[in-house]
């Protein structure tokens, strides 16, 4: 997966990391070593309307019987 | 003690018939059975009114504790609700015992110990809330009958089903106590066959029960009395005077059954919504709805499993114009409740009668339905425009095998792929699994438990437990490959005063051995591991598709996830969608048509091994069906996806499905 796939399933799955992009911008982004134009592109996202994500937590590939950040399962 | 006299606030004029409504009766809704009598009898005249003792009971021990007791985990097998009423019925108090014998034992289920723990203080409140309560049923009783006193009724009639057995016969019992000339009739589930025999046997206060239907019989049952007539000779009718005539281990017939429902009159469920007011109880209920009587396919194949009796098997359906009509008044005369069906099973001839018909009504309800699970996409669209909005299918399992023996008629796959459509119409569907079959292959458990990791996007189960003996099952009436038969240990207590043979005869619940030993328990222990996962992550577990004009993008946050996201075209994009419902390779090479004639069938198997080893698409025995679900225009999840694809289309980053895949097409 690239960078930018990578940043782009975080910000469907992780609330944390969606709500530290919308707030700290490029900041939030720093540990993906994006290209200025990937960082543009993705800075032009309105992530105000994408859909409200599970409180409990981003799941990842890999988590499924293992621990979930938040639940015990 | 709490006395509330909302009941009986005032001297009210005599009443022909009461008919009660005793706990633990469900409190959200009215009973249905006494609702359609009240109808039936006001057409002969006669006077009644349905006392509501369900919602009494609940505003004294409070609303959570009373469903706790009513419907939760101890309700069915444990039958927590009747012991709490059998000190009413037996010469000695009932002791704890109970909880000893019957309770705490259920704590070797939990084997860590920090749930174990847990268990142990949960069940000790647990323990301390049903003794309080216990401690206020003899003011309760008394309570009911200072109500009942006020009517002068001719009659008293019970609905006595599941757990509403002893508190019924608790206030039968102080009724004929203080007003001997009245005549106590009980029906309802827990009175069919040789049970309600045994009542009459053992409870000399009540004067008849009715074994089966009560619509046809009970306006004849009351003008008979009213007139000082015998009832002996009615069908289905059980008193001191013809049980003699019955052999207990031959057939009790049951009462004549209405055959055609369209004569039936509306349920009346005024008493209920009134006395729910006057006891300033503001929840939301549910309005019971019939359409139909009996199960279709129980008729011609009766589950293994299923409790409901042969004599009333028979399917028997309203003509949808009449359904529409009732549905119609249920709505606007008690507005701003959820509509349940009763059904056993929805009329499939309904599809193209009755739902498109509720749709073109465009009524405010949200419906409940139970449905047999082989539905087509087009019924569930139908369901979902008709704001039948949630149903009960009878999934119980994964296996074809084990649903064959179960005798569903149905293969894992397409109980998989009602799931699937549920998911993508909106439409709430509670569903179990049932383990534990007598001959069942132990094996597809773990193979039921590795599929569950793949769809924990759609609804999990509500329960996965050991299958029931249930009375009138051909399970329990076959008793094929089981044996030990005998009631559950629980009636030891709610009927301490009685005979073994005696709780045998009463008992609906059983349990069983196995003639060959299995270890249940140890052969699912993954399926319910797994399940209890399901639960957990399935907020968080999402297999999309997002249609555009020129390509298809999945979008997998599943826990289980090889790839997140990619994008599908051509070939691969055409045999995914066509699997979102059941293909084979015959069938999809068919579907392709012309476009299919220089392809070879293995190009075809190859995508079709690709997506089962990505996870995205299940196989059994040659059949084939996607898990992507897809996504309607409204769905809210598209505007972020469509944002998503533009940026990896803008910077030239298009995961495509076949270089994920290492294929070559």
């Amino acid at each position: 997966m690239t960078n930018v796939q990578q940043v782009l399933v975080r910000l469907n799955t992780d609330v944390i990391f969606r709500n530290s992009v919308q707030q700290k911008g490029i900041l939030a982004l720093e540990e993906y070593n994006l290209s200025p134009s990937e960082v543009a592109i993705i800075s032009n996202l309105d992530l105000s309307q994408w859909t409200e994500i599970s409180a409990n937590g981003p799941i990842t590939p890999g988590d499924a019987g293992g621990t979930i950040r938040g639940i015990r399962i | 003690m709490i006395s509330y006299t909302v009941f009986s606030d005032q001297e009210r004029p005599a009443i022909d018939v009461l008919l009660i409504n005793m706990p633990f009766g469900p409190i959200n809704k009215p009973s249905i059975g006494l609702g359609l009598l009240q109808s039936e009898i006001k057409k002969i005249n006669i006077s009644s009114v349905i006392l509501n003792f369900t919602l009494l009971f609940g505003k004294i021990i409070g609303k959570e504790l009373y469903e706790d007791i009513a419907v939760d985990q101890y309700s069915i097998t444990e039958q927590i609700g009747e012991w709490i009423f059998s000190n009413e019925l037996s010469s000695s108090k009932n002791s704890m015992e109970y909880f000893e014998t019957i309770i705490f034992p259920l704590l070797a289920n939990s084997k860590e110990k920090g749930e174990y723990e847990d268990r142990v203080l949960e069940l000790q409140d647990i323990r301390a809330k049903v003794v309080r309560v216990r401690d206020q049923v003899p003011d309760f009783i008394n309570n009911c009958f200072d109500i009942i006193l006020k009517y002068q009724p001719k009659i008293v009639g019970f609905t006595s089903t599941f757990q509403q057995q002893n508190a019924s016969l608790a206030l039968a019992k102080r009724v004929k106590q203080h007003l001997p000339q009245v005549s106590i009739i009980f029906g309802g589930g827990n009175t069919e066959g040789c049970m309600g025999i045994e009542l009459i046997h053992q409870f000399p206060f009540i004067d008849a029960v009715c074994s089966g239907e009560g619509d046809i019989v009970f306006p004849e049952i009351v003008r008979r009395i009213i007139q000082g007539r015998s009832i002996n000779d009615i069908r289905g009718i059980y008193t001191r005077n013809n049980i003699d005539f019955v052999n207990l281990n031959g057939v009790i017939p049951n009462t004549q059954s209405i055959q055609n429902m369209d004569i039936l009159s509306y349920p009346d469920y005024q008493d209920y919504f009134l006395q729910k007011e006057q006891l300033g109880q503001d929840f939301k209920s549910y309005i019971p709805f019939e359409t139909s009587r009996g199960c279709w396919w129980g008729a011609k194949s009766h589950c293994l499993f299923c409790g409901l009796n042969k004599s009333t098997m028979g399917f028997r359906s309203k003509a949808p114009d009449r359904a529409i009509a009732e549905l119609i008044e249920l709505s606007t005369y008690y507005p701003g409740n959820e509509i349940a069906a009763v059904d056993n099973i929805l009329d499939m001839k309904y599809f193209t009668t009755f739902i498109p018909k509720i749709a073109e009504q465009n009524l405010d309800i949200n419906l409940f339905y139970e449905v047999k699970a082989n539905l087509k996409k087009e019924h569930i669209r139908l369901l979902k425009n008709a704001n039948i909005l949630s149903i009960q299918p009878g999934i119980e399992s994964f296996s074809t095998k084990i649903l064959s023996i179960m005798r569903k008629g149905i293969k894992g796959i397409q109980n998989i792929q009602l799931l699937k459509w549920c998911e993508e119409f909106g439409i709430h569907v509670a569903w179990n699994i049932i383990f534990g079959f007598p001959e069942e292959p132990s094996e597809e458990y773990n193979r039921m438990a590795e599929l569950s990791s793949l769809i924990t996007h759609f609804t999990p189960p509500v329960s996965c437990g050991p299958v029931r003996l249930d009375r009138f099952s051909p399970l329990f009436t076959d008793q094929t490959n089981i044996k030990n038969v005998r009631p559950y240990p629980c009636y030891n207590y709610t009927y301490p005063d009685l005979s073994p043979e005696s709780r045998a005869n009463l008992a609906y619940y059983f349990q069983f051995d196995y003639t060959e030993p299995r270890d249940v328990a140890s052969y699912t222990r993954k399926l319910v591991q797994a399940i209890d996962t399901w639960k957990c992550i399935h907020d968080q577990s999402f297999l999309h598709l997002m249609h555009n004009e020129e390509d298809t993008w999945i979008f997998d946050f599943r826990p289980i996830a090889i790839h997140n996201m990619f994008r599908l075209t051509g070939l691969e994009e055409f045999i995914y969608i066509a699997c979102d419902s059941i293909q084979s390779l015959d069938s999809l090479m068919k579907l392709g048509g012309s476009s299919f004639n220089d392809l070879s069938p293995d190009v075809v198997y190859t995508i079709l091994q690709s997506f089962v080893n990505m996870k995205l698409m299940i196989e059994e025995d040659g059949l084939y069906l996607s898990l992507g679900v897809h996504l309607h225009n409204d769905a809210p999840q598209l505007f972020q996806y469509q944002q998503t694809r533009n940026v990896l289309l803008l910077l030239g980053q298009i995961p495509d499905f076949l270089e994920l895949a290492r294929l070559k097409v």
